[in-house]
């Protein structure tokens, strides 16, 4: 037996299509572990042949197949979270046990509900100018980290005795930080919802309400040493997948500010992170996208063409929330995909590409391409329904265009209609 | 995934961690209902997608292959009237449940026993069901039955368990009657119940989005031309055992729920607190585990004194004897150890089928691992 651990990452701003990838990686090579980074609030769809149809948030895109999950120490956690989606996975899905396929490092970061009151806080405080969050406080717990690191809570805290007071020192500092929330400005839609947010930031019930829930979840949750991703899970024989969050666009770094998250995306951290650990063993490095461009929440996206919204997501994805606001989509942006391929060390730093939604594009008959700003290239399709041969044609302009073989074409939602060469 | 089952020490755990000290074991749930005016999402009907489910528990091995952890999953479901003087009815069930799961354990051997216990009122309650999750760990059933929130006070003559029963009927998915096997259902009251289901009290309680659920379930109602609950029941009969446990001997409720189960299906409960004896007898009875000239003895094992023992081996006499015994899969039942394919498959794979079949028809995914 070999050891060998696939890493995938999304080479756009997220939304790539990574759930599905990981999940055929994960089926398709019998994955022992599935290793998390980046952040909960990532959600991850997955569609089995069987019928099940789940976004996981902390749990991996390998749940449905019995595949265990350890969330690294790169991962950003809501514990509250947990709660929450092991009672849908339990109740929904027939997972009866969840916690039993799951480890959690104790140095990954935990995100509290005032996390969340923060972010979503100084987001509306921009107004009509925003960053671009989802608002659920893991890039902010994350930027507290790096600020404060006496208020860093840690999978490994929420058993400590002291737990409550480690979270109410998170909320005082919080109030101290947003203590003049008061004169900020905010849109008139938004001044009702500050003022929630305000007053739960305020409420002692909610905060004995987050310490029970933390406490809960560090009950049921295998928290497990630091070293056991290089002592249990590295050591295994066979195959582990690395399922991150986010895009290398919105890497902390190389992202285009300010619309970028807190956290570093490219591979190269999860390769230190292996390495750390001891990590010896060969590694295949898959980049993820979607076969037209993308972007939910604000940041650049010089391709957007709101004509093609529901020729690209017909009946989904198109609902707007306050903090991420409307889905862009447009012609797949081969400018901002050699960027995000050249951050991460070139085409070299790829063993092959998964080009996901290609499906949707064949439904419309014709491909568009944006290889220079601003123009558009339009590509007829063979007239072919034949599988082998949408994935040559596929993979032969893109393998072209950016050096990089394309190694997997996804023609449908599930696992099945995820062509692998 | 998950192989857990109920035991007397995590119950101790459980009543410890989620009933209070003092008062009704609901008494938190009552107080946040009534700041918030809403159940909690695990026993909200409307909750967890709508749609009660009862799936086998497996893990997988590393053959790729599907182990049954515990056995064929059982789901019992009953409803519990909590409205006047049955107010205290969570708190009974909630003391009787380990004997309640012993006893059914020891009636259903080699099934994983799934229970859900809720409670109902009337339309003209805050809440007229609550509704949990088929749960098969005692930490999980206590805490539900801790989150119900019964009316106490309220209720008139007759009550409302039909809404409760219409969704046992047509929003549970159980994998048992996928086998063409039966689960067990049970309504326990002292009153009578009404003949017809209201489309608004439907959605008030399952949510806007019944209709839809009930499709995805595999039924098809008009919500302008809606079943009575006569209809409901048979309908229920498909799937289930189902049974009218009467508390109390006044004839309006026997007439009521005679006219609705058929009078074999109406059994006397001399007290809740003989709820696990009633129920197990019942089921006993209709898988085979017991026989019928048994009945009295095991009653009366299991402290229920003489005379309500006799009453019980009366009514009993006349359910369905031996009627999941008779269904043409009962004996082909998948047991713990059974090895499937696919999770979602019916039945476990032949053994010799396994031993004999080439790596790709026993799971081994086609493309194999020489990608990349």
């Amino acid at each position: 037996m070999t050891k060998k651990i696939y890493t995938v990452t999304d080479l756009g701003p997220g939304d790539g299509g990574k759930g599905g990838v990981v999940h055929k990686i994960a089926t398709m090579m019998r994955a022992h572990t599935i290793i998390k980074v980046g952040g909960f609030q990532g959600s991850h769809g997955v569609c089995t042949s069987r019928g099940e149809r789940f976004a996981f948030s902390q749990w991996s895109c390998g749940t449905f197949e019995g595949i265990k999950t350890h969330i690294s120490s790169r991962m950003i956690i809501s514990p509250g979270g947990l709660l929450n989606e092991a009672d849908v996975l339990r109740y929904l899905y027939g997972i009866h046990d969840p916690f039993s396929l799951l480890t959690i490092d104790e140095t990954a970061l935990c995100a509290t509900p005032y996390h969340g009151i923060a972010s979503r806080i100084k987001e509306m405080a921009r107004g009509n100018n925003p960053r671009g969050t989802i608002g659920t406080g893991a890039g902010e717990a994350y930027r507290y980290s790096q600020r404060y690191s006496h208020l860093i809570i840690r999978a490994g805290d929420l058993a400590r005795p002291d737990f409550k007071d480690l979270l109410a020192g998170v909320r005082t500092q919080i109030q101290s930080d947003l203590s003049q929330v008061n004169e900020w400005e905010f849109l008139p839609g938004d001044r009702e919802a500050v003022e929630r947010e305000v007053n739960l930031l305020n409420d002692d019930e909610f905060l004995d309400h987050i310490e029970k829930y933390f406490r809960e979840a560090a009950k049921l949750a295998k928290i497990v040493g630091h070293d056991y991703l290089g002592r249990e899970i590295l050591t295994k024989d066979g195959v582990a997948v690395i399922e991150s969050s986010h895009g290398v666009l919105t890497d902390s770094y190389y992202g285009f500010h300010p619309h970028t998250s807190a956290i570093r995306t490219l591979p190269c951290f999860t390769h230190a992170m292996l390495r750390e650990a001891g990590y010896g063993g060969e590694m295949v490095n898959i980049g993820v996208f979607r076969a037209y461009a993308i972007r939910h929440g604000a940041g650049p996206m010089p391709t957007a063409d709101p004509k093609m919204l529901e020729s690209l997501l017909p009946d989904s994805h198109k609902e707007e929330n306050r903090f991420q606001g409307k889905v862009r989509v447009g012609p797949l942006d081969l400018v901002q995909l050699r960027y995000a391929v050249k951050v991460c060390g070139g085409p070299s730093a790829f063993d092959g590409l998964a080009v996901t939604w290609f499906d949707q594009i064949i439904t419309n008959g014709e491909w568009l391409i944006c290889e220079q700003y601003p123009e558009i290239t339009v590509l007829k399709f063979p007239a072919t329904d034949n599988r082998e041969e949408l994935f040559t044609f596929c993979a032969d302009i893109l393998g072209e265009k950016l050096g990089i073989p394309v190694r997997m074409v996804s023609l449908g939602p599930t696992e099945q209609d995820k062509i692998c060469k | 995934m998950g192989k857990n089952t109920f035991s007397r020490d995590t119950y101790e755990a459980a009543t410890k961690r989620f009933v209070a000290a003092e008062g009704p074991a609901t008494a938190r749930a009552e107080q946040k209902a009534h700041e918030t005016g809403k159940l909690n999402p695990l026993v909200d009907p409307a909750g967890y997608g709508v749609i009660r489910r009862s799936l086998p528990r497996f893990e997988k091995q590393t053959n790729g292959l599907w182990l049954l952890t515990i056995g064929t999953p059982m789901p019992i479901e009953s409803r519990v009237d909590t409205t006047g003087s049955m107010g205290h009815n969570v708190d009974v069930a909630l003391r009787v449940l380990p004997k309640a799961y012993e006893l059914c354990s020891g009636v259903l051997p080699g099934y994983d026993l799934q229970i859900a216990t809720g409670i109902f009122g009337d339309v003209c309650d805050r809440f007229v069901l609550c509704r949990p999750q088929f749960e098969m760990i005692a930490g999980k059933i206590v805490e539900q039955l801790t989150l119900m929130v019964p009316e106490r006070n309220g209720g008139d003559r007759p009550e409302d368990p039909h809404y409760g029963i219409f969704g046992a009927t047509y929003l549970t998915h159980t994998y048992a009657s996928r086998i063409g096997l039966k689960g067990y259902d049970f309504t326990i009251s002292d009153a009578p119940g009404r003949d017809l289901i209201d489309e608004c009290q439907l959605k008030r309680i399952y949510g806007d989005e019944i209709f839809i659920k009930i499709a995805e379930n595999g039924y098809q109602i008009d919500p302008h031309s809606l079943p009575t609950t006569i209809d409901v029941v048979q309908e229920l009969l498909k799937r289930a055992h189902a049974f009218f446990l009467q508390v109390e001997n006044t004839s309006d409720t026997t007439e009521f729920w005679t006219k609705v189960f058929g009078p074999e299906r109406v059994v006397v409960l001399p007290s809740t607190e003989l709820l696990p004896q009633v129920q197990s007898a019942i089921i006993g009875l209709t898988e085979g585990t017991l026989n019928l000239q048994d009945v009295e003895e095991f009653l009366k094992k299991n402290n229920v004194s003489d005379s309500d023992a006799k009453k019980i081996v009366r009514s009993v006499a006349n359910i369905p004897i031996g009627a999941q015994a008779s269904l043409p899969n009962f004996g082909k039942r998948p047991k713990k150890g059974d090895l499937f394919k696919e999770k979602t498959d019916l039945w476990p794979i032949d053994p010799i089928e396994f031993t004999t079949e080439s790596p790709n028809k026993t799971g081994v995914p086609e493309g194999g691992p020489n990608w990349l």
